[in-house]
């Protein structure tokens, strides 16, 4: 299949654009998980044993993340390079 | 040359200094004096133990209380504070998040009122809140100054911006994406995006640190002040932390050493030399100087005495 040698990125950006006929919502939520996931390692990173300058302000978001730690444990044990994308992009000050 | 003071046109006025030195003594004395003349003048006190209640012999707490014409004075107790943003925090977890799940988060929450940086962070909430509402008063005087370390996080415009923007950028990207996986949303994205409480506490915090930000590195708004004693130690901490506050571009325009004995006695000698070796070393700067008081610094009168000496200097 064409779709998997393109990035979750192009994928979602092309879908905005109509032009993904084949992609399924399934697709999509993954990619919506994925960039959920990459915000939950900063507010959660302390599960994932990293420390967090300013755990002192990410605390504040986590009642709003919370309900969706147990899914994002399991994902993150699945996928632990995402760890290493997502410290890239979001990263500590 | 009165006109000249240094005090006179800077908003915000902030003391460093170890324990003991003397900031909230000499903040509360240059509250006094801008106060008498004629400026509507904030004393911002973060220190429970010694605090401007004792000195100006009147209950103040955590809300604004009139001192004096034109002074106003505030407590704030920043352990009390921190404890109530966890609080605030603890509290809506509860309201959101399943028992189970509450248990889990509840820990890490409660840890970070405990982690390094929490305090430094807490006190910065504190001062940063005066910022918002700058027009309120002509001058701020607090005794006590951000931490060396919150002030490299500000100062280093990449650190903290960036890292919020991110975040920001993140939080929408992935807002979007789930909108477009939603078969049927009940709402405009746009009105998600707005309404989202996630992007709330985000765009709140990006204010403060561009705020923040805007005024502490504004030399013209915000003064810097050193509080030491004519000592040996005081003079190297001084020196090591003016050094490290001014790599992070803060500068300390001024020195005020507290405390002078003025007898002839060989402390007094050894002070002298003391005294000489800080205006070498800090010749750049402004400094001002102050007698150790015989009686002790207690009630508006010796206030008022201590403020007429700094501001005559
Ligand atoms: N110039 C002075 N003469 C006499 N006592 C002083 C003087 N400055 C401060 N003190 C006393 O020293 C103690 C510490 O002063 P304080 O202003 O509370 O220091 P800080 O706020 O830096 O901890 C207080 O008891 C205060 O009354
Ligand atoms: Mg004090």
């Amino acid at each position: 299949m064409k779709n998997e040698k393109r990035s979750f990125w192009e994928t979602v950006k092309l879908f905005f654009k109509g032009m993904v006929i084949d992609t399924s919502y399934e697709v999509i939520e993954a990619a919506a998980n994925m960039e959920k996931d990459n915000f939950m390692i900063v507010i959660f990173s302390d599960f994932l044993g990293i420390p967090n300058p300013l755990s002192y302000y990410t605390i504040e978001l986590i009642p709003y993340f919370g309900n969706e730690l147990p899914g994002w444990e399991l994902r993150m044990s699945d996928r632990k390079s995402v760890l290493a994308k997502a410290m890239g992009e979001v990263g500590e000050p | 040359m009165e006109e000249k003071n240094v005090f006179f046109d800077r908003k915000f006025v902030f003391l460093s200094g170890k324990g003991g030195v003397g900031k909230t003594t000499t903040s509360s004395s240059i509250a006094m004096g801008l106060s008498k003349r004629g400026h509507k003048t904030l004393l911002i006190s973060t220190d429970p133990s010694h605090s401007i209640g004792h000195i100006f012999e009147k209950e103040i707490g955590p809300k604004e209380r009139q001192i004096r014409e034109n002074l106003y004075g505030i407590e704030i107790n920043v352990k009390e504070e921190s404890r109530k943003y966890i609080d605030g925090i603890l509290k809506q977890a509860k309201e959101i998040l399943s028992p189970v799940i509450l248990e889990e988060v509840k820990d890490q929450i409660e840890l970070a009122y405990h982690s390094p940086g929490a305090e430094e962070l807490a006190l910065f909430d504190v001062i940063s809140r005066f910022f918002a509402v700058e027009e309120k008063y002509d001058n701020f005087v607090f005794d006590t100054a951000p931490s060396g370390y919150t002030l490299r996080l500000l100062a280093l415009p990449k650190a903290l911006n960036n890292w919020i923007n991110r975040l920001i950028k993140t939080r929408i990207n992935s807002m979007k994406v789930e909108y477009y996986a939603t078969r049927n949303p009940d709402k405009k994205l746009k009105q998600k995006l707005e309404e989202d409480p996630v992007l709330k506490i985000l765009y709140k915090r990006k204010e403060q640190f561009e705020l923040a930000r805007k005024i502490l590195l504004n030399s013209e708004k915000t003064l810097f002040m050193f509080v030491l004693n004519p000592e040996r130690l005081p003079i190297e901490i001084t020196r090591d932390s003016i050094k490290e506050l001014e790599e992070n571009k803060i500068k300390i325009e001024a020195l005020i050493i507290n405390k002078i004995t003025s007898d002839s006695s060989p402390r007094s000698e050894k002070e002298a030399e003391y005294i000489k070796e800080i205006e070498n070393e800090f010749a750049l700067r402004r400094i001002f100087k102050l007698p150790l008081m015989p009686e002790e610094v207690h009630g508006i009168s010796s206030i008022e005495k201590i403020s007429d000496i700094l501001f005559s200097q």
